[in-house]
């Protein structure tokens, strides 16, 4: 049975065994004899500080989907990260239709006694408002803790309440306290949009025969989707994007493509998957089009798939050759600057393989979790003859500190909430997550370069902020070994 | 505060006779002169039935529910020889949460301040006692109750559940929680019956405060809707309650019991399944195992 048949999704750490959220070493130290990588799935840490629930990444690609309302079924509190990423969601709608819409959510606000008596009622009351207030194409039900705690059933609140509404009631299991994972948090979202938003299957599947699925994730801007369709164009495919910023009513044209290509293994299993049992559609899980090998060897899995090798690698051979001509004037700024880098799993992996092709040494790396998918991105690293220093960490800016003040790196690049412990400790820092600016494919590489240039070409900022602001730690932790708080459960 | 006010919680497994132990024990202390108040922390609100004629009153927490605030008069009702009836309520069964029911219940009655203004003596809380969550450990923690009685019976499963019971007492014993009182045992009629609480209260370091045996004149008493100290005052088992109240009317001094492991329960339990099984099959009689 899959696992969408199944009214609640699985956490991440029941679906990939080895998923693994506490690591400190290099990551030629994580190698062991017959594995790529062996990190003990149970370690954890005895200090934690600064991590998230995978409500935060979960509203995130939730808000930014069109014609839809978020009604957060929970204390008062859960869901405000969404004001947070308002300004993702405005600047992504402006992109795409030319007109910045806010994201929409409302909550339950469950009180003393809801949680007494059961907040089913006031969850189908809620429900029927938003219908009759926004008249959304779908709503996404949210579960916070409080639900998950005392039991409610929102999928039997949507089944009951659905006949009486014209939009599309999803129910999201995404109880905060269940999984440390973020990660768990795509599976929660492809698990509601699979279960609800897809046709049922047929016995003969209608086919897109130049379709691909190309799957976005949340730090991804629509002009890196304008990189991967101008790619795709070239060999004579249509892109359909989804599930960030994608219209619900398309959604139905994923079961109908030839193919569905991942950009984020880790971020896009759970769906792919289903797609290939349910509705035959093949797919390519393997690289992510971060950095230039990655983006050629990324579109030429696409062109074999459809018999369109020699052109895939044609197509690749002459944007190299345009992009390498391009980077030579950034490359002396470049050559040698250590680099830390944090970000989601698989892309931190991907663009330490960028940043190596831009002429930058990789000090560090801070990965949010480990799991099989990074295997292959490990590898890539490691036959450069790399090594480096490898925290695997939900965040946790305590380690990072130390870590960074050992390293001393030259840059760092980070989310935009993640910058600020490098950028007082004095180092130049880059936000990854800035969804108005390239990173993507050939394209994004140029447009990461031009910025990393102007951002070390003028390093003032952070020079002052280094000077003059300091961290909150005291000199005992910097004594103490950053990972000295890891421990193996095993 | 200005006078010591008694507050006793009785806990049992549901269908232990817990209710009825209760609002005999409310009323045979209001009978011997004590001005005293119930409160009912279950779900099923029919604590204070035999109380009040088997009447339900509204609950705390429906009262809050609709009103938004509750006031004293609208949730504390009198019943029988005086006795103030309080039922905290909670939801409908399958849904929501029964234990912070009672943790919101009983922060209403704190908030309230019916205590001295109703000049009560002993306030008794009648409490589903298997203590499946915090909730459920309110009435012991935090001050509110000062001894813990648990009604039980010879059956394994109310022993168990005492057991549990004990556990939570003792967790909560170093931080000013309630200590406990003793075991009610409840419809103890058989000679073996005796044997096996005595036994267990001997291990668990308690003691039994009064043996209360089975009784038709209770049903008959629930069946009018009273308690037997309403409906059949000079009957034995009235009696019975009486002598109950009069002990925990004198009752000070509670204790930390001292719960059984689960593997040395389930021995213990299996020790007195093989002893009952040797009477049964007449290989022993009582008096020869000296019960």
């Amino acid at each position: 049975m899959s696992y969408l048949d199944q009214r609640v999704p699985p956490k991440r750490e029941d679906r990939h065994a080895d998923t693994c959220l506490a690591y400190g070493g290099t990551i030629c130290g994580a190698q062991k004899p017959g594995r790529v990588c062996a990190l003990t799935a149970g370690a954890d840490r005895a200090f934690t500080q600064g991590s998230i629930c995978p409500l935060l990444p979960a509203m995130g690609i939730m808000s930014s989907l069109p014609d839809t309302v978020v009604l957060m079924h929970g204390a008062v509190g859960c869901g405000s990260c969404a004001h947070g990423n308002n300004g993702n969601v405005r600047a992504g709608h402006a992109a795409r239709s030319g007109q910045p819409v806010d994201a929409l959510w409302l909550s339950t606000a469950l009180n003393e006694i809801d949680v007494v008596s059961g907040g089913d009622e006031k969850l189908a009351r809620a429900i029927e408002e938003i219908e009759a207030a926004h008249h959304p194409k779908a709503i996404f039900v949210v579960s916070g803790c409080l639900p998950g705690i005392i039991g409610d059933d929102l999928d039997a609140v949507a089944a009951r309440v659905q006949p009486k509404i014209a939009a599309k009631i999803l129910p999201v299991h995404c109880e905060g306290f269940k999984s440390r994972f973020m990660a768990t948090a795509y599976d929660v979202i492809y698990h509601a949009l699979g279960r609800n938003l897809l046709p049922a299957p047929t016995k003969k599947q209608p086919r897109e025969k130049t379709t691909i699925n190309i799957m976005t994730v949340g730090s991804m801007g629509r002009v890196d989707e304008l990189e991967l369709e101008r790619l795709v164009k070239e060999l004579g495919l249509k892109a359909n994007f989804f599930p960030v910023f994608s219209d619900p009513d398309s959604l139905p044209r994923a079961a109908r493509a030839a193919l569905s290509v991942s950009t984020c293994p880790t971020h896009d299993d759970y769906f792919l998957i289903h797609l290939k049992e349910k509705y035959g559609v093949p797919y390519i899980i393997r690289h992510m089009p971060i950095g230039i090998a990655n983006t050629s060897r990324w579109l030429s899995d696409i062109g074999q798939h459809f018999g369109l090798g020699p052109q895939a690698a044609a197509l690749a051979q002459a944007e190299e050759k345009e992009l390498e001509k391009a980077l030579d004037d950034f490359r002396p700024l470049f050559q040698g600057k250590r680099v830390f880098l944090s970000a989601g799993e698989y892309r931190s992996l991907a663009t330490a393989s960028l940043l190596r092709e831009l002429g930058f040494e990789i000090a560090g790396i801070r990965s949010f979790h480990y799991d099989e998918f990074a295997d292959v991105e490990i590898e890539k690293l490691r036959r450069e003859g790399q090594d480096f220093s490898w925290s695997v960490a939900n965040v946790q800016p305590f380690e990072e500190a130390n870590l960074l003040k050992r390293i001393k790196p030259d840059l760092f690049l980070g989310h935009w909430h993640g910058n600020n412990n490098a950028a007082r400790l004095g180092i130049p820092t880059q936000v990854i997550y800035n969804t108005g600016f390239g990173y993507i494919g050939y394209r994004g590489a140029y447009d990461l370069a031009r910025r990393l240039d102007r951002k070390l070409k003028n390093t003032a900022f952070t020079d002052r902020l280094g000077r003059y602001a300091g961290l909150p730690y005291q000199k005992s932790w910097y004594r103490r070994e950053p990972f000295s708080l890891i421990r193996s459960r095993a | 505060m200005g006078k010591n006010i008694k507050q006793i919680a009785i806990y049992g497994k549901g269908g232990i006779g817990k209710s009825t132990t209760s609002s005999n024990l409310s009323a045979a202390l209001a009978r011997l002169g004590y001005r005293v108040l119930q409160v009912g922390c279950d779900p099923k609100s029919d604590s204070t039935n035999t109380l009040r004629g088997g009447q339900y009153i509204p609950t705390v927490l429906d009262t809050l529910r609709e009103k938004g605030k509750v006031a004293a008069n609208e949730i504390i009702f009198e019943g029988f020889g005086g006795v103030y009836c309080v039922e905290a309520g909670g939801p409908a069964p399958g849904v929501g949460c029964a234990g912070r029911g009672i943790i919101t219940a009983v922060e209403q009655l704190k908030r309230l301040q019916v205590f001295e203004e109703l000049k009560i003596d002993v306030v008794l809380y009648d409490v589903l006692g298997d203590v499946v969550c915090g909730g459920f450990a309110v009435p012991i923690r935090e001050g509110i109750a000062q001894h813990v009685f648990t009604v039980a019976s010879s059956d394994f499963m109310a022993l168990y559940a005492a057991n549990n019971l004990f556990a939570g007492i003792q967790k909560y014993s170093a931080a000013g929680g309630a200590l406990l009182g003793g075991v009610i045992a409840n419809s103890i009629s058989a000679p073996y019956a005796k044997a096996i609480v005595d036994d267990f209260a001997q291990k668990t370091k308690t003691k039994i405060i009064e043996h209360v045996p089975r009784s038709v004149t209770v049903s008959q008493a629930e069946l009018q809707g009273k308690t037997v100290i309403e409906a059949a005052p000079d009957s034995d088992q009235a009696r019975v309650y009486l002598s109950l109240a009069k002990k925990i009317s004198k009752h000070h001094k509670s204790t930390t019991p001292a719960p059984l492991a689960i593997a040395d329960l389930r021995e213990w339990a299996s020790k007195w399944g093989r002893e009952l099984l040797r009477m049964e099959s007449g290989e022993i009689s009582s008096q020869a195992a000296g019960i």
